[in-house]
């Protein structure tokens, strides 16, 4: 069984299709790439899946239970979090107490949520950080914060929404090497990014969409020479 | 025109900039480069006047800015178009660009408007629509397009290229090309190394807060280090 199964998800915003007839499905230990053009409908398919929205039609199971109607919160706690592509630290609080709040999901105790929280500050690289003002990190670090952040829930699937914005292509491999520990922990990863080497690279799979639908869905290396995917996305020579 | 010297600035008791200084050439395009955290955004901000510097100056045209007001830096052409793009995502698109307008006369903003979208012909289609639903790109040129409603002198681009698809990437370093030949001098902070470079006439390396290294756009791009560092090769 897979440990996501999506199907005919759609969404309408007034005329506007989202994303409409989606399906695809996630097996554990896997990292999916979900790529497309800007406002192919990605993060919504991220908002339709972690509660932040109610599909208007379509169906999401996870380990074969049915997510649809269930609020955020009650999401996280069934083994699911997100980061943000425009990143949402409390920031006025520490980077430790941000990481730290979101450990007192699991742990009640402030001495064990906090050691948690530095152990995952420590697994993101960020340790040295963990006094500052979250809203005073380069944008690079905020995104590493969020990863912390989302971990800190014990996910069994993590998403991720362009964690490699803002950093440079020598700060992707690292980057990289996170995700794969991330999934040798036995967390499974979906994540979007336009960072195609980081696509290639780290994806056992890759989903492309573009005007809501899903127009490829295979291989990383079988996906970028797809027609349809250099035309939408790609562009000629892109890589 | 922009002259940089011996910048120092922090948050509360983090110094983020130690010594910062560089040349932006009236009519070009300069790229500030390096890791995240290195101080690239501090210095825009710096240079907006949003944040006080501890130490140097900065002049444009002979004239010292540091120290004035961000109102005052925007009324002498000096405009920031901030990473992740800051649109007011409840306003319409056309009152976003209005609000770019702010410390400008009234008179020559309908003629702006129109520059505008002739450059984004698509920002244009979706004038009326609440800039919170445009894709990432289309807000990105809503962003940019604020910025020219300033009329500005020189056009500060922190990240433009900042989640956008591979395609709309070549497109919006397209435009900025499109503004620079308008005659906007342009200083710009990219991730995207390879292509900030070849864009621009010259490049600055920062690096924990200091400039290390600079050169034109092409030294730069054949530049082992650089390579190494920021190009990932």
């Amino acid at each position: 069984m897979a440990l996501l199964e999506v199907s005919r998800l759609s969404k309408h915003f007034g005329g506007l299709r989202a994303v409409s007839g989606l399906s695809f499905e996630l097996r554990e230990g896997e990292i999916l790439g979900l790529i497309g053009p800007n406002g192919a409908g990605k993060t919504t398919v991220f908002n339709l899946i972690t509660g932040f929205i109610a599909p208007s039609a379509g169906q999401v199971l996870l380990e074969g239970k049915n997510l649809v109607g269930l609020k955020p919160h009650a999401i996280v706690r069934k083994g699911i979090a997100r980061t943000f592509q425009i990143v949402r630290p409390f920031r006025k609080l520490t980077v430790l107490e941000n990481v730290t709040l979101a450990a007192f999901l699991h742990e009640r105790s402030r001495p064990k949520a906090e050691a948690k929280a530095e152990r995952l500050l420590d697994r993101v690289h960020l340790s040295a950080r963990s006094g500052a003002d979250a809203g005073d990190l380069p944008l690079g670090e905020q995104k590493r914060l969020e990863i912390a952040r989302a971990l800190a829930t014990d996910p069994k699937l993590l998403f991720l929404d362009e964690p490699m914005g803002g950093i440079n292509p020598t700060e992707v491999e690292a980057a990289c090497e996170l995700v794969e520990k991330i999934r040798q922990d036995g967390i499974t990863v979906i994540l979007v990014e336009h960072h195609m080497r980081a696509i290639m690279k780290i994806s056992d799979r890759v989903v492309v969409m573009n005007h809501g639908v899903k127009i490829a869905d295979g291989p990383p290396r079988d996906v970028v020479q797809n027609r349809d995917v250099v035309v939408a996305y790609l562009g000629e020579g892109a890589i | 025109m922009l002259k940089v010297d011996h910048l120092q600035a922090a948050y509360g008791k983090v110094q983020t900039l130690w010594e910062v200084g560089f040349e932006v050439p009236n009519g070009e395009i300069v790229a500030l480069l390096g890791a995240n955290g290195a101080g690239k955004t501090t210095t825009l901000k710096v240079l907006s006047g949003l944040l006080r510097p501890q130490a140097g100056s900065i002049m444009l045209h002979g004239e010292r800015i540091d120290g004035c007001s961000p109102m005052e830096i925007v009324r002498r052409g000096i405009i920031q178009v901030p990473e992740g793009r800051a649109l007011f995502p409840e306003m319409s698109v056309i009152d976003n660009l209005l609000m770019g307008a702010y410390a400008t006369p009234k008179a020559g903003r309908g003629m702006r408007l129109e520059q505008i979208f002739g450059i984004f012909p698509r920002v244009k289609e979706r004038r009326k629509q609440l800039a919170g639903t445009l894709s990432g790109g289309e807000q990105q040129m809503v962003a940019i397009g604020r910025g020219l409603m300033a009329d500005p002198k020189l056009l500060m681009l922190d990240e433009p290229s900042l989640g956008l698809a591979p395609l709309m990437v070549e497109e919006v370093f397209g435009v900025i090309k499109e503004i620079n030949a308008s005659g906007v001098t342009v200083l710009l902070v990219e991730q995207n190394t390879q292509h900030a470079l070849s864009l621009s006439s010259r490049g600055y390396v920062l690096e924990a807060g200091r400039v290390v290294l600079s050169g034109s756009g092409h030294e730069l791009l054949a530049n082992a280090d650089v390579r190494k560092a920021y190009l990932g090769l």
